[in-house]
């Protein structure tokens, strides 16, 4: 499950870097409140929204989907 | 009479054929207001102490709220409650659909079930006309054939079938009651029960209007809600993909609850997920009553070799990670037919999948040597075995039991197989990701279950879950593995606040937190339905009544402190995947069980004290409580 049917039809974006840069800013960048997002990877890792990024990381964003 | 309710309970004793109907004051219904609170009042004060769940004497309750059938969304639910054959203890279950709005419009907002019929019957109610009717015809059918026989005898399609299935009338351990062919009471074995009555169904077919204080305050929540509900990601969520959404998400953090409950992280994942759903069989999305939501799937399959039908609905995600991760089964379209089986048959399909996962590491680890039906490397197999559960045939004898009993059929090694809580098999959530889910299942009265809070996922960092629950007095981030004092004082509250759902009728896939209505509205709704200057404090205490009346019945019928735990393999390791290695701590466990009971106003023991009991109005003194 991807964000695009959450979030202007987004599901794969490149994002300028620049230094000291988090998964937050990454958030903010693309228009998406942190709190529609439950899962952060990066890298594969499962990581907070306060990660560290590196250039060409890969993050990947699962929305929040609680019970069932 | 109250508004909101039809001021009606239809009690039908089912040893002598008779039925009566029973009224209530205003101020009954402001104290129990229904669901579980209606059936821990009747239960406590009318069910013998150490009542054989499955004989005569049980008696098995239909129990809507205050918010049934309101024409808005998310209120379509209706609770059934007996003792539970499964647990022993206090037995409910909750469902959505049709039928429980059908049965205020027919003007009766409880059946109280008594005795047991020396035949097959099953009951009609349209409006006042109440008839027990012959059942033999119907007896030993699937439930779509049944459907169809009832309605059509009838007269009418518009009668709400609820019912139970060949699973029920033999007796499975863990049968459930189906409204419309797909809408489950599925949990603590309450199709037994009616089973054991020999009662198949109850059709409903209603014309009056449920009478409410300020129609149009009702009305102006209703379209306020229509206006904002799709905003919420959590809502837009379940429309896009039901409640199969959350499958990849538990895979991705490791907690995808996989050979039964070794592993966290399925390598077939995608194959079984509602992306894949969406994609392939889905073809129509559903929902209860009057609910914009439309969280419910309908999914259907025409090969030459497999067929699936549309009427039975489609698997939610606690049937897709069942009959799918729990036995490592990777085919969506076994999944999808394993659920039509399960309806047609009405078996829950957690506890199904549950014994089944139970019985495939039992074989691995040297039992059950003759049943060559249980091979993990075969999925199609899973079909078969639940045919011969819901007919217990062959090695279905021994699972229809349970897993805890199957066990104990099996001897003392094979418990260590076991994932069972008050003899209750886990739900598809995995407490060593999420621990106040374990709360939850250590401490529900009805054994494992999800459904009694909201998930530590809601409220584990900021954003606009937790921002909804600040009326709860939640109002700061608790980490989704803490077992501290924030947690527990957390969990206390959501336990009150679904409560209260259960009681009033609501699903609670559109209040605040989990859904987008804030928790102020729903404060309104209930005082738009029922007049009553309530606010939220009286809400909260009435969830909190109805938990400590559930909990003084599981006292006197044997169960004690010492049932409030959870299965050993949730205290070792996740086996696999990102959240490999990680377990609840035990001692960390145990004392937030304490520090609960403290919070709940229990004593040491987990008994409530009574000071607790005076404070909640309960009356001990009417209650036989010989065994605390």
């Amino acid at each position: 499950m991807n964000l695009k049917h959450l979030y202007h039809e987004m599901s794969e974006c490149e994002i300028p870097y620049h230094e000291m840069m988090q998964v937050n800013d990454l958030l903010e960048h693309m228009g998406i409140d942190p709190g529609a997002v439950s899962i952060v990877l990066v890298n594969e890792e499962l990581c907070t929204e306060s990660k560290l990024l590196n250039d060409n990381d890969v993050v990947k964003l699962y929305p929040v989907f609680c019970g069932g | 009479m109250a508004y909101g309710y039809m001021g009606k309970i239809l009690n039908v004793d089912l040893s002598t054929s008779k039925v009566e109907v029973t009224t209530f004051d205003e101020e009954f219904m402001r104290k129990y207001y229904g669901g579980k609170g209606f059936i821990a009042h009747v239960l406590l004060n009318e069910l013998p102490q150490n009542t054989e769940p499955l004989s005569e004497d049980n008696i098995l309750i239909f129990a809507t709220g205050l918010l049934t059938g309101m024409p808005i969304a998310g209120v379509p639910r209706f609770v059934v409650g007996a003792k539970s054959p499964l647990t022993g203890g206090f037995g409910q279950s909750e469902a959505g659909g049709f039928w429980g709005p059908e049965l205020k419009k027919a003007g009766y907002d409880a059946v109280v079930v008594r005795g047991k019929s020396k035949k097959p019957v099953y009951l009609a109610i349209d409006d006042d006309q109440v008839t027990i009717k012959d059942g033999k015809s119907i007896w030993g059918l699937e439930t779509g054939e049944a459907q169809d026989m009832i309605q059509k005898e009838l007269g009418s399609k518009y009668y709400r079938v609820l019912q139970i299935g060949p699973g029920g009338e033999n007796l499975v351990r863990y049968a459930c009651i189906l409204n419309n062919l797909k809408h489950a009471n599925g949990r603590n074995g309450l199709g037994a029960v009616m089973g054991s009555k020999n009662l198949r169904a109850i059709a409903v077919l209603g014309s009056k209007n449920i009478e409410v204080a300020d129609p149009e305050g009702l009305k102006a929540i209703g379209k306020d809600f229509l206006s904002y509900y799709m905003d919420n990601p959590l809502t837009r969520g379940l429309y896009e993909y039901g409640t199969n959404g959350t499958l990849v998400n538990n895979n991705v953090a490791g907690i995808l609850p996989t050979k039964n409950f070794i592993n966290g992280e399925f390598d077939q994942a995608d194959n079984i997920s509602a992306e894949r759903m969406n994609e392939t069989i889905l073809t129509k999305r559903e929902g209860c009553y009057a609910c914009a939501v439309r969280c419910k799937r309908r999914v259907e399959i025409d090969r030459p070799d497999l067929n699936v039908n549309g009427r039975y609905g489609g698997p939610e995600y606690e049937t897709v990670a069942s009959f799918g991760s729990l036995i490592e089964n990777g085919d969506l379209e076994i999944i999808a037919k394993a659920n039509e089986l399960c309806n047609r048959y009405a078996i829950d399909t957690i506890s199904t999948g549950m014994s089944i996962a139970f019985a495939l590491e039992a074989k691995e680890n040297g039992y059950f040597k003759e049943y060559d039906e249980l091979d993990a490397s075969k999925p199609e197999n899973i079909l078969k075995l639940i045919e011969k559960i819901a007919k217990r045939e062959g090695i279905g004898e021994i699972l229809a039991e349970g897993s805890y009993r199957a066990a104990e059929i099996l001897g003392e090694g094979a418990y260590r197989f076991v994932q069972t809580v008050k003899g209750q098999e886990l739900a598809m959530h995995d407490p060593r990701g999420k621990v106040g889910v374990g709360l939850g299942y250590a401490l529900s009265e009805t054994g494992a279950d999800h459904m009694i809070i909201g998930h530590d996922t809601m409220f584990n960092k900021e954003g606009f879950t937790l921002d909804s629950m600040k009326p709860l007095g939640i109002d700061k981030p608790v980490d989704a593995l803490s077992l501290e004092e924030d947690k527990v004082k957390a969990f206390v509250k959501l336990q009150h606040w679904w409560s209260f759902f259960n009681m009033a009728g609501i699903c609670d896939f559109v209040p605040a937190p989990r859904g987008s209505m804030p928790i102020d509205d729903l404060v309104k709704l209930v005082q738009a339905v029922s007049g009553w200057d309530v606010a939220l404090d009286e809400i909260m205490k009435a969830g909190e009544r109805s938990i400590n009346m559930a909990r003084l019945f599981n006292l006197r019928e044997g169960l004690t402190f010492a049932d409030d735990t959870l299965p050993d393999r949730l205290f070792e390791g996740i086996g696999n995947g990102r959240k490999k290695g990680t377990k609840i701590d035990r001692q960390a466990f145990e004392k937030a069980i304490k520090n609960y009971y403290t919070l709940a106003g229990w004593d040491e023991k987990g008994v409530p004290t009574e000071e607790k009991l005076n404070e909640l109005e309960i009356n001990i003194d009417d209650i036989d409580m010989s065994r605390r």
